[in-house]
């Protein structure tokens, strides 16, 4: 039970004329990289919002670490200190420093003292190679840079769970491959991911698991082989002979 | 028995301490200091006939008398609000004001004059039918003629109606005889009309809820009136005032440039003039600064109530408090605002002025600046606040560390817009008769009958107050503009 991050059970969002998810149940582990994949408004990005309760579920429950973050009175800031996110358009805090983006929450939410951040914010800047760049603003960096430094953002929270929002999708072709290459290494290292992802190509070379959704449902879950090669539901066989 | 002794001795004691030194009570007394000779303001203060009067009197009833000037239209209101004790201002005796408030015995039986220029086709009482009259807003003048002759033209004060008058804005004044003398005396193209066109008395006006006062002060008056001193106050009042016009009179044939310089000197040099604009801007300064940081309390508070409640579904009451808040101040004019804040709310309060000028500008514009600053947050990406809210900070501390500056930078042109606004709006201030930039020139104005340089100088420094603060804004825009 220990090594479960999230336990899903039938999730269901209902948004004012649309059912999103349609009871979605799945559990990811740690250390496991969790890839969603399927056609534009399959769902697969509110079901990861609804994993951080960005969106607030409809219905069914989630369970993060056996703790039922659905429940009335869970403590929502505590939880997502531990689960975070990062998104398709960067959200970098525009008026701060990119030191300051990266220190503003691990400071504010008592998860570190401010010498302490700064040495986070300094080692993890000098591990992308971006160090010189920590007293500029989130303008005078290119698409790429934007997303690592996001990344690092949320690494220093230090967090259980990573959530990928479509991290690629924004990016110049050719700033894609240093996003994806810190991906990977984060995946090496053992850090539990889920990302959410139209590049079949990275999904297929990096994830564990791969999550087929289509209409707000979960088709097939399994290995990359089990998924995008071999499976013969008539739906994921369509799409992946249109995105490959 | 000894606890009972000592708690006696201390009573004593502090009894003693308390009644060593008596202070005097207070006399509050309102006029509207433009009415030579009955009350005009002088280098010192207010002074005139009616002060003299109420002064003697106030010195033998053993009252401290405090004087304060506000517009004509508003010392019977003030009497009757408790603001004031009395009022003395020229105040005809009419039906209606005494069903408001008591009158004392009259002190002086005057005339209603008729103040044309030279050149004027209006001759007698007949061809005012016709004339374009201007009166004091609020006078026994404009009520007569309002009710028996036409409609006036309702001026500030009697020296902007004669000002109207020398501009050939109108053709007649309606105004009390003694200063009616003055004017005249004072402007040669000028003549008194010779038949008056009504007889009034004036009296003091006291609260109906004070019979106490207006006894003693009828006693007062009966007294000064048997022994003369009445008469010689007035006499006296009279003929210092016509005294001081022939001087200025005498200096008539002059070149142009040295007649702007001698306008310049009486209106600003001349008994130390230029301190009512110094006073005034000093006043303006005040009321705007606090009332600007008045305004961005205010106006930050109902900006993220009602953000969040839109946002979030949250503090929905309060979000119904601020929309009452933001209909009421943005739909009725700051002039009446001001004027309920210091009658209706602060009416039984003694409140420093300036205090209430600062509640009321802070208040109106924090409606304002409360809509500017919440498009700014409107405007700030979605993603922000997510973002700030997924690496766990709560929705108060995305607020202040991430949306706010954000908003704020965003709408700093259009807040310095609104602190303009608000600067030139307190030159309302006159209203409830704080003796602020534009009051400053008014009563110079009043003492001097030129409208020109007293306006154009006020005029003046409004503009550069303006452009100093369109300056400091932009300098602040451009050193945020630096971080990003």
């Amino acid at each position: 039970m220990n090594d479960v991050i999230f336990e899903v059970r039938d999730l269901i969002k209902d948004f004012p004329e649309l059912r999103a998810l349609n009871k979605v149940s799945t559990t990811i582990k740690k250390g496991e990289v969790v890839f969603v994949v399927g056609p534009s408004g399959s769902g697969k990005s509110t079901f990861l919002r609804c994993l951080n309760l960005l969106e607030t579920p409809s219905g069914g429950e989630i369970f993060f670490k056996g703790g039922k973050i659905t429940a009335k009175h869970y403590d929502i800031n505590k939880f997502r200190q531990k689960v975070c996110m990062v998104f398709q358009h960067f959200n970098l805090f525009s008026n701060l420093t990119i030191h300051k983006n990266i220190t503003l929450a691990p400071i504010k939410t008592h998860r570190a003292n401010p010498k302490e951040a700064g040495k986070t914010a300094d080692r993890l800047l000098k591990r992308i190679g971006l160090f010189e760049k920590r007293n500029v603003y989130p303008s005078q960096l290119s698409g790429g840079q934007k997303q690592r430094i996001a990344i690092i953002r949320a690494l220093a929270m230090n967090p259980d769970v990573l959530l990928f929002d479509e991290p690629t999708s924004a990016l110049d072709p050719e700033m894609v491959g240093e996003v994806q290459a810190l991906m990977r290494e984060l995946a090496n290292e053992g850090m539990t991911m889920v990302v959410v992802t139209h590049d079949i190509g990275f999904a297929s070379e990096v994830a564990d698991r791969v999550i087929f959704m289509d209409h707000g449902e979960i088709v097939v879950s399994g290995t990359q082989e089990e998924v995008i090669k071999n499976s013969d539901n008539p739906r994921v066989k369509e799409f992946f002979s249109k995105v490959l | 028995m000894k606890i009972l002794n000592i708690f006696l001795t201390a009573l004593m004691l502090l009894c003693a301490a308390g009644c060593k030194k008596p202070a005097k009570p207070k006399l509050t007394m309102v006029t509207n200091a433009t009415f030579p000779p009955y009350e005009f303001v002088s280098g010192r203060g207010i002074d005139g006939i009616d002060p003299a009067i109420i002064r003697t009197i106030a010195d033998r009833l053993g009252y401290e008398l405090d004087i304060q000037d506000m517009s004509f239209d508003a010392v019977i209101t003030a009497v009757q609000s408790g603001k004031a004790d009395i009022a003395a201002s020229g105040i005809t005796v009419t039906e209606e004001r005494k069903k408001q408030v008591n009158f004392t015995i009259p002190y002086v039986v005057a005339e209603q004059l008729i103040i044309v220029s030279k050149k004027s086709f209006v001759r007698d009482l007949d061809d005012l039918k016709k004339a374009r009259i201007g009166v004091q807003h609020g006078t026994t003048g404009d009520l007569y003629t309002s009710r028996n002759i036409k409609e006036p033209e309702r001026f500030a004060n009697a020296p902007v109606a004669v000002a109207a008058l020398l501009a050939g804005k109108i053709d007649a004044v309606v105004v009390d005889a003694e200063p009616a003398q003055v004017f005249v005396s004072q402007r040669q193209e000028l003549i008194l009309l010779p038949k008056p066109l009504t007889y009034e008395e004036y009296a003091f006006a006291i609260s109906k809820k004070n019979p106490g006062l207006l006894k003693q002060f009828n006693e007062e008056l009966v007294k000064m009136k048997e022994s003369g001193e009445l008469e010689q106050i007035i006499k006296s009042y009279k003929e210092k005032i016509t005294a001081e016009n022939e001087d200025e009179i005498e200096k008539e044939a002059r070149s142009l440039w040295l007649g702007i310089k001698d306008e310049l000197h009486i209106n600003f040099v001349k008994d130390g003039r230029w301190l009512y604009l110094w006073r005034g801007l000093l006043i303006t300064l005040q009321i705007t600064f606090f009332a600007t940081l008045m305004g961005i309390v205010i106006g930050y508070a109902v900006a993220i109530i009602r953000s969040t409640s839109d946002q979030t579904g949250k503090m929905k009451f309060a979000n119904v408090l601020c929309k009452v808040y933001l209909t009421v101040i943005r739909g009725t004019p700051a002039v009446v605002q001001l004027l309920i804040i210091y009658f209706v709310i602060f009416g039984s309060l003694d409140v420093n002025k300036v205090v209430v000028a600062i509640i009321a500008f802070g208040i109106n514009s924090g409606a304002y600046v409360a809509e500017i600053i919440r498009g700014g947050i409107m405007a700030i990406d979605k993603g922000q606040m997510e973002a700030a809210r997924s690496l766990g900070l709560s929705y108060g501390q995305g607020m202040r560390e991430v949306i706010l500056p954000q908003a704020f930078k965003n709408v700093l042109p259009a807040l310095g817009n609104e602190f303009i606004v608000l600067l030139k709006e307190t030159s309302i201030s006159g209203y409830i008769a704080l003796q602020d930039l534009t009051k400053g020139g008014d009563i110079i104005r009043s003492q001097t009958y030129d409208a020109f340089f007293p306006l154009i100088a006020v005029a003046l420094i409004y503009l550069v107050l303006v452009v100093m603060l369109t300056e400091l804004l932009g300098f602040l825009e451009k050193r945020l503009k630096k971080n990003e």
